[in-house]
């Protein structure tokens, strides 16, 4: 059931991620006929471009975190290909060390949620708490699968010790 | 603050780059740890704004916009095409296919600014049509690592489009400076792969082509470099901005794919998407924390302390930059390129400022560096991804890479200590 849920999850914020590309290739498009063809179309607000940029940036790296697909340098896996249980503990080690950020930035991103509240975007004049949503909720989302990541380690710890 | 608590932030992003964390995180990390040792804490939150901010840059927009345009022309049928029309022009001499390698990775680089997508998309078909003709796998794989390199020097380019971004330098003039650097790589990399063939009696391609397909493969070719033609042209003439230029280089490789080859669906596209967000985030979002880096580094005084440390280098431009390239080499042997840009530019700039350097010239000769970083054992990005495709050990490739990383080297040299070859060309148009 858990998972289940997980994965439809995951899969409306892959769209919303896909969408947000998607739109950001169309409206630059837009963009750049509307030089051409002012009575046609008109420029797109840098707000708008922002909106897609934005979402599109926080909620991919939430996804990529799910997947643990971030740049990283993975001499150490290399080197530790054999030593299961020290590779764990280090994976382990490496969970709590991005879970730390992940608090600060959730910490951080939630105060500029709440100052957002009450601003307004410059051009279109559109509540700001738009633009700065995706801060707390993917730094939460990330928090989220960070933990499913740390507890996943320390059942596979305990299962190899008993086992 | 002390030279010692810099000493200090810096081991500790090392030591967790090390460890195994995301760089971005890496990066975060120490810099919540430089905001604690500077006595800013009370202003700590500036790093998330700043990574707010850092990720709204309408530049880097380019980035998933270049991405998603060498993807589309993998998936459109381009890459085999472009593969057959270097076999007609280059096929013929000693060691034919590793020519065709070249080749093609130097014509595919007009389209993508990725090495990555050049290694995973040119590199599948590449590998099996050596290894068919009676090449050696292990050598197949090699020069498709290495002829992957030229991808981000030939414009267009992510790395420019970062580092244009984070210094002001022309996104335009630097894809025009990296033209001659990349047509070397290509030569110096044909060079090498002359004599191992010649050593090997490796075949030629015995082809003989009728008129009707000479035409008929030239014109695919020129399809394929029309998207080059249209983001040079567009940026230089004014007609659109370098981020724009990807959008219409992203409509060009709809139109080749969907009407022209007829090789796209519409439901490639999807996965297409979701595969060129997944690239670009990885990118944007380390640039994004880099933003807040770079503040807790002028927080430091970092690039005001390394000045003074150095002393009297910034007297001697030459070992300077000799310095630079040392330490670009070396930190490439275990990280990837965007990761070192992003840590390594705001120190460098003040710098190279002060000696004198012309920056295009340094963007394009670190560029050029750290594509050489990725072939280069323990960590190379190209290194995985060719013994991917061909289910090669890495140790299999980096034995039979050596030759080409000398051939990259030597042209790294050309490009450091004669800046005019990098900057004749953006000069010549914009003087």
């Amino acid at each position: 059931m858990f998972q289940k849920i997980e994965k439809i999850s995951f899969n409306i914020m892959k769209g919303i991620t896909v969408f947000c590309l998607f739109g950001l290739i169309v409206l630059v498009a837009i963009q750049v006929f509307s030089r051409f063809l002012p009575a046609l179309l008109k420029p797109v607000p840098d707000d708008i471009l922002n909106l897609f940029d934005v979402w599109m940036i926080f909620l991919g790296t939430a996804l990529l975190l799910r997947n643990y697909e971030h740049i990283r340098v993975e001499l150490l896996d290399t080197m530790l290909r054999n030593k299961d249980n020290i590779r764990k503990f280090l994976n382990l080690t490496i969970q709590i060390l991005i879970l730390m950020f992940l608090v600060f930035m959730t910490k951080s991103g939630v105060e500029l949620y709440r100052a957002s509240l009450t601003r307004l975007t410059p051009m279109l004049l559109l509540p700001q708490r738009w633009w700065y949503l995706p801060l707390p909720l993917s730094s939460i989302l990330m928090i989220f699968y960070t933990i499913v990541r740390m507890l996943r380690i320390i059942i596979s710890i305990i299962r190899k010790e008993e086992g | 603050m002390s030279f010692l608590d810099i000493t200090l932030v810096f081991s500790v992003l090392f030591g967790l780059l090390i460890l195994g964390v995301p760089v971005a995180f890496s990066i975060g990390l120490s810099s919540l740890l430089a905001f604690y040792l500077s006595d800013a804490w009370q202003i700590v939150s500036v790093i998330t704004q700043r990574m707010y901010s850092g990720a709204l840059s309408f530049i880097l927009l380019a980035v998933p916009f270049y991405i998603f345009a060498g993807f589309l022309m993998n998936a459109g049928g381009m890459t085999r095409r472009i593969t057959e029309f270097a076999q007609m022009l280059v096929g013929r001499f000693t060691g034919g296919l590793g020519h065709v390698n070249v080749l093609a990775s130097m014509l595919f680089a007009g389209m993508s600014g990725s090495s990555v997508a050049d290694a995973s998309g040119l590199g599948s078909v590449e590998i099996e049509m050596m290894t068919n003709a009676g090449y050696n796998k292990r050598f197949s794989a090699a020069i498709t690592a290495a002829s992957a390199t030229i991808g981000p020097v030939v414009p267009p380019s992510i790395p420019f489009v970062i580092y244009g971004a984070m210094t002001g330098v022309s996104v335009g003039g630097l894809f025009l400076g990296g033209f001659t650097p990349g047509v070397l790589m290509g030569i110096a990399l044909m060079v090498a792969v002359y004599f191992i063939s010649r050593k090997r009696n490796y075949p030629k391609v015995v082809k003989k082509y009728k008129i009707k397909e000479m035409v008929l493969l030239t014109l695919n070719g020129l399809l394929g470099m029309g998207s080059i033609v249209i983001i040079i042209g567009g940026i230089l003439s004014g007609i659109f901005t370098p981020t724009e230029a990807g959008v219409v280089a992203c409509l060009y490789a709809l139109f080749i794919g969907f009407f022209v080859f007829r090789e796209l669906k519409i439901k490639d596209l999807i996965r297409i998407l979701w595969e060129t967000a997944q690239s670009s985030v990885r990118i944007l979002f380390i640039i994004a924390v880099a933003s807040a880096y770079s503040y807790a580094l002028t927080l430091m005084r970092v690039p005001e302390i390394i000045s003074s440390a150095l002393g009297n280098l910034i007297y001697h431009p030459y070992l300077l930059l000799f310095i630079i390239n040392l330490i670009l080499l070396l930190l490439g042997c275990f990280m990837e390129t965007i990761s070192i840009m992003l840590l390594v530019v705001p120190i460098l700039i003040p710098i190279a400022r002060q000696a004198g350097i012309d920056l295009l010239h340094l963007g394009v000769m670190m560029t050029l560096n750290l594509m050489i970083g990725q072939i280069t054992p323990p960590v190379g990005v190209l290194l995985y991804s060719v013994a991917s495709v061909s289910k090669l050990s890495l140790q299999d490739i980096i034995t039979e890479l050596w030759p080409y990383i000398i051939a990259l080297l030597c042209v790294l040299f050309v490009t450091t200590y004669l800046p005019s070859f990098t900057l004749w060309l953006p000069k010549l148009v914009s003087p």
